[in-house]
């Protein structure tokens, strides 16, 4: 089994145990992932498990990673 | 932004409420309830910067509202969707503390969700109005509501996500316990669309392929056929799920994306 290091922006610093990600396994092995968190969308690509929706989420990501170091750089 | 005069009107629907088709004219203000069971503060049981919603919104902060106008049996947040008591008072000060933590979370936008935010409209409008540089707003609701509580948040709102749970009315008066449910989402959906971008979201349901999720592809292809359309596969049987034969079982596999195919076939611009 793949084992995914914790990187230390994946720490969450939670305000309240509201802002938990929760992660369901169905019988046959589907996984539901509801309030999908930055750190737990990283995490469930590292894994390999993403499928289409987790592909466009990450392409989502990496643009806004792409449009913060280029606010961080402009100023 | 542009937030209107929503005060006298707020307090107008607080003490006579027709915010929702249920149209009840509780006095909210005097202790009454209707059958949302909602007074007349807004309560967030949940807030957080969410990656799940569609591309094009994320990462989105959404506010989680307790109490709802609908009862669908397999709502997934159970039973703080249907207790408006349960969570903190939405206020200026809170938004005015949590919104730029979100902003540092990258959130591009705020989000309110149920529950069902309709219900809470003068509360979230008065909330808002404290709040100097808001962000754009998502309006993630059941389409339940009023044209008059629409009225509300003309101009207020940059896009709002329906919730189109039901094809018909049979299906949503059993499920979520409302009547003329067709009608009056497919109304609203009109009226939406004149004020904001629309992205409609389908929850796909075990056994509802040609009862809900066809006759929803159709009525949009025939009335709103650009429209954005976001099918939704996480279906589990939460709440009173399983007090139905039909929803107490997960979608067969692939459903999901059997489903986005049949309908970009027929026409519609799904969306992810
Ligand atoms: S929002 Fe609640 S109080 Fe107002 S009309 Fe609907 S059910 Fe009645």
């Amino acid at each position: 089994m793949k084992t995914v290091s914790p990187k230390k922006r994946t720490l969450i610093s939670a305000d309240d145990e509201a802002a938990v990600t929760d992660i369901r396994i169905a019988p046959d092995g589907r996984v539901f992932v509801f309030g999908t968190s930055r750190p737990v969308l990283e995490m469930l690509s590292d894994l390999g498990w993403g499928d289409q929706a987790v592909t466009a989420r990450i392409q989502a990501l990496q643009q806004t990673a792409a449009e913060t170091t280029q606010q961080e750089s402009a100023t | 932004m542009r937030l209107p005069n929503f005060e006298e009107p707020g307090q107008w629907h607080l003490a006579h409420c027709q915010l929702c088709e249920h149209r009840c004219l509780a006095n909210r203000s005097a202790g009454e309830r209707g059958p949302c069971q909602a007074l007349t503060e807004a309560r967030v049981f949940r807030q957080r910067v969410e990656w799940g919603e569609e591309s094009e919104l994320i990462p989105s902060h959404l506010f989680y509202l307790s109490g709802c106008d609908l009862r669908c049996a397999f709502c997934i947040a159970e039973a703080n969707a249907f207790d408006p008591l349960r969570g903190t008072v939405l206020t200026a000060d809170f938004l005015r503390q949590v919104i730029p933590k979100g902003r540092a979370q990258g959130a591009k936008n705020i989000q309110w969700v149920g529950g069902e935010p309709t219900i809470h409209i003068p509360s979230i409008l008065s909330a808002m109005a404290g709040i100097d540089d808001l962000p754009p707003v998502v309006w993630k609701s059941d389409f339940y509501g009023t044209p008059e509580a629409f009225e509300l948040l003309d101009g207020v709102v940059s896009v709002f996500v329906p919730d189109f749970k039901f094809g018909n009315d049979e299906c949503a008066q059993r499920i979520a316990g409302v009547s003329r449910y067709f009608e009056v989402v497919t109304r609203n959906l009109r009226l939406a669309a004149q004020q904001a971008d629309v992205i409609v979201r389908h929850l796909l349901l075990p056994e509802h392929w040609d009862c809900c999720f066809v006759p929803i592809c159709e009525w949009l292809l025939r009335e709103m056929p650009t429209v954005k359309l976001s099918l939704r596969d996480g279906y589990l049987p939460m709440w009173q799920a399983r007090q139905h034969a039909d929803l107490s079982q997960l979608l067969k596999p692939g459903i999901g994306d059997r489903a986005r195919e049949w309908a970009t076939q027929l026409g519609l611009n799904v969306i992810r």
